[in-house]
């Protein structure tokens, strides 16, 4: 039979009256990572059960570690609440380890909840100690540096765990609400998808294509970044823009140094039409403090004002490395870095402007006249669902 | 839809009676030329006649020749064989070679042995003073291709070789000269006696063979790249391909048998398109064509980028690449163009219009037009108000 797993959960369990709401919130995402699977997850107040059905414990494990809000995961022998039933498993546990064991150095950590168990923790974990000690002489107990820990937790039942890992942390996607993440082909918009998601929110993405002056390799490019980041958003539906007609308006009407802002703007209000329609409150960007042209304050603060949701930059104040670092943790980087361009040099210009007029850049957009051509775009929208 | 194919120097349409042999000798041929037996001894005598037939249509011994997958694998074999010298391995490449060549020289400078890459003229032609005097007492190799894949730049190889020899004299050891023959070897009138090269790179596919075959030439031991079962006089292991062999043998045949009159043909079709790229108001590299191959056409339309173009022109059935169509993939496209001294800007702009023998004037023609109309939109989205006026 497979094991259980035990489930950590950390900051949701610190939210006070929500803290049910949270809950619920996560189980349901567990859940439907693992449709179909008949996987149950039970429990609450900082620990769930997961007991995983059909589901492989490779696809669990893949899902726990993706899924936000789960701190730590690890799987479980559940045991009887004796001493020696519990001492039993101890035993077994670290038979079954046998050369998997990375050191020799260990430590019981024991916590009971049921005070009617009649050893305190700090009982049971001599206990437990001395054992494991008598049984393989080749280990002893360091309960400062341990080469590895085992668990022991004494509550409605008695279970037993070693080898935790890391959940992903942060809150239940959903609970923050929604939103509409802009995503390019590049760096650094999969990655400030991936931290809002961390902060609960559910995400649907845009990107804006423009054949033949991009390719379609770019926009399967972004398909794929799309796909890296779905497990952490609990699936995301991609909505590719046609985005070509906008762009010759614009290279045709504006003035060269203005054409990448009033894209940019452009996009923005494309954004903003679409998230309407998705009952998303607001957008999501990839962009940081001044590393383009059209992210430099000045900038922001037009292609801002062309929108009444927020918009958050979750990249605003990270320097590129630090991008490149989380692009990597969360296997975006690679994909990112294939050489297919989501914008054409024919519409770079080659000096665009960094501190751009609020006042006049409004002016320029006005009088493009260009709304209809993007509620267009809005309404040609092909829907992905990833 | 019908597809007109214009990029030869990719890969080549293989002849129909060629893959039909291929079929046959895989059929027929099957046994493992290193088995003993009659079915073995079939398929090893096919490949030594095959083998004699190859270095007749090169001009070399069919004991320098060796058989490998293709150009790629053939020039890493020498550059890297160089490479596992302990002494004297340093090297000298021309900045316009292949990727295969390129990118393993850079591969052989990271691993801290002395490689200079010669800057090449913007007319395409790598200078055989630059290469002189890149020339060190550590020089152990040299790497210059024959006819470049991007531009169909025939490079000055006899005075190259030349220079080499100067060298080689001057600092009284030996300098291994490696040339890279894929877009040259049954294209243009080719002889390895007389080309004084030492080694040779060569490719099937690119003349209408298979893919997966072609051959390494050369006269001197070199180390191998692939241990095994000891074909090929030990420097190339794995069971030799038998009918690829056979399909690349045909293929060489039937080029060099015709080229008597698929030369001044495409010598013709490539001035038609030159005149066709000029009415456009794009530039060719091969102005003239003197020096060049007349199989690739390098055409430049900035500030259209060529790989809008040949999207666009892909969706009207032409097919066409920008640059090699080996580095398509990958951010170095134009490094060749940019080696050579184009702007970036010019060098992103280039289209790869290459032919191939059974490309017909229609087939020019009516890429012209199809040209024509996509320029028209392309230049009219990059802003150009008016061309040529």
């Amino acid at each position: 039979m497979a094991h259980k797993y035990i489930i950590k959960i950390g900051e949701i369990a610190l939210k006070g009256k929500n803290r049910r709401l949270f809950e619920k919130r996560l189980k349901a995402n567990i859940r439907s990572e693992l449709q179909g699977t008949g996987a149950s997850v039970s429990g609450g107040f900082g620990r769930f059960y997961l007991s995983p059905g059909e589901a492989e414990n490779a696809r669990v494990e893949e899902v726990l570690s993706k899924t936000f809000g789960v701190v730590s995961f690890a799987q479980i022998h559940s045991a009887e609440k004796t001493v020696e039933s519990i001492t039993a498993h101890a035993l077994d546990i670290c038979n079954e380890m046998g050369d998997r064991i990375t050191g020799t150095s260990f430590k019981i950590e024991a916590r009971r909840s049921d005070k009617s168990f009649p050893l305190s923790s700090y009982e049971i974990a001599c206990h437990l100690g001395d054992k494991l000690c008598q049984r393989f002489s080749h280990l002893s107990v360091d309960v400062h540096k341990p080469d590895w820990i085992l668990s022991v937790e004494i509550r409605e039942n008695a279970i037993l765990y070693t080898s935790q890992k890391k959940g992903p942390g942060g809150l239940p996607v959903g609970i923050a609400g929604r939103g509409l993440l802009l995503l390019s082909g590049g760096i650094d918009s999969p990655v400030a998808g991936y931290m809002m998601a961390k902060r609960g929110l559910e995400l649907d993405a845009l990107y804006f294509h423009a054949y033949p002056y991009t390719s379609d390799e770019a926009k399967e490019k972004v398909i794929k970044l799309a796909k890296i980041i779905s497990p952490y958003t609990g699936g995301l539906c991609l909505h590719v823009i046609p985005f070509t007609d906008v762009q010759l308006i614009l290279k045709e009407k504006s003035r060269e140094e203005e054409l990448t802002l009033l894209m940019r703007a452009c996009m923005v209000k494309i954004a903003e039409k679409l998230a309407v329609k998705k009952r998303a409150d607001c957008l999501v960007t990839g962009e940081a403090l001044s590393q383009v042209a059209s992210q430099t304050l000045k900038s922001i603060s037009f292609t801002g004002s062309m929108t009444h949701l927020p918009i958050f930059r979750p990249l605003i104040g990270m320097d590129k490395e630090e991008i490149i670092h989380l692009a990597r943790k969360i296997n975006t980087f690679e994909t990112s870095i294939l050489p297919f361009e989501d914008c054409c040099t024919i519409f770079s210009p080659k000096h665009p402007l960094v501190n751009p007029n609020l006042e006049m850049m409004t002016d320029s957009y006005e009088s493009l006249h260009i709304d209809a051509e993007l509620d267009k775009a809005v309404k040609n929208n092909e829907k992905i669902v990833l | 839809m019908n597809i007109v194919y214009l990029d030869w120097a990719a890969s080549a349409i293989p002849d129909a009676e060629i893959i039909e042999a291929v079929a046959e000798i895989t059929r027929l041929f099957f046994g493992n030329p290193s088995s003993r037996h009659y079915c073995g001894r079939q398929a090893l005598d096919l490949a030594g006649q095959d083998r004699h037939t190859l270095a007749m249509l090169m001009g070399c011994s069919p004991g320098h020749l060796i058989f490998t997958s293709g150009g790629t694998e053939s020039n890493n074999m020498v550059l890297r064989s160089f490479m596992m010298k302990k002494r004297k391995n340093g090297l000298v490449c021309s900045s316009i070679e292949h990727a295969s060549l390129y990118e393993t020289a850079l591969y052989i400078k990271r691993q801290g042995i002395p490689v200079a890459f010669p800057v090449t003229g913007s007319d395409g032609f790598a200078d055989p003073e630059k290469i002189y005097d890149a020339i060190d007492e550590n020089t152990g190799a040299v790497a210059v291709m024959l006819v470049n894949n991007e531009t169909g730049a025939i490079q000055p190889l006899e005075d190259i070789v030349k220079a080499v020899r100067t060298r080689e004299a001057e600092f009284g050891s030996p300098i291994h000269v490696h040339t890279d023959a894929v877009q040259a070897f049954g294209r243009i009138p080719f002889d390895l006696n007389s080309l004084n090269v030492d080694s040779a790179a060569f490719s099937a596919h690119k003349l209408g063979g298979p893919k997966g075959i072609g051959a390494l030439y050369s006269r001197k031991k070199l180390s191998p790249l692939i241990t095994g079962g000891g074909q090929e006089e030990g420097l190339r292991a794995g069971t030799e391909n038998t009918a690829g062999i056979h399909g690349f043998a045909l293929a060489a045949g039937k080029r060099i048998e015709n080229m008597d009159r698929e030369l001044p043909a495409a010598a013709g079709l490539r001035n038609k398109l030159i005149g066709v790229i000029t009415s456009l108001q794009g530039e060719v590299l091969n102005q003239g064509g003197k020096g060049f191959s007349p199989y690739i056409t390098a055409a430049f339309f900035p500030p259209v980028p060529g790989e809008v173009l040949a999207r666009t022109l892909n969706d009207r059935g032409y097919a066409v690449s920008t640059g090699s169509a080996c580095s398509a993939r990958n951010k170095k496209k134009t490094r060749v163009l940019e080696n050579m001294g184009f702007s970036s800007r010019d060098a992103a702009s280039a289209l790869r219009i290459s032919i191939g023998h059974s490309t017909t004037v229609q087939e020019i023609n009516s890429f012209g037009e199809v040209l024509a109309e996509e320029l028209e939109h392309l230049r009219k989205a990059a802003g150009v108000v008016s061309v040529g006026s």
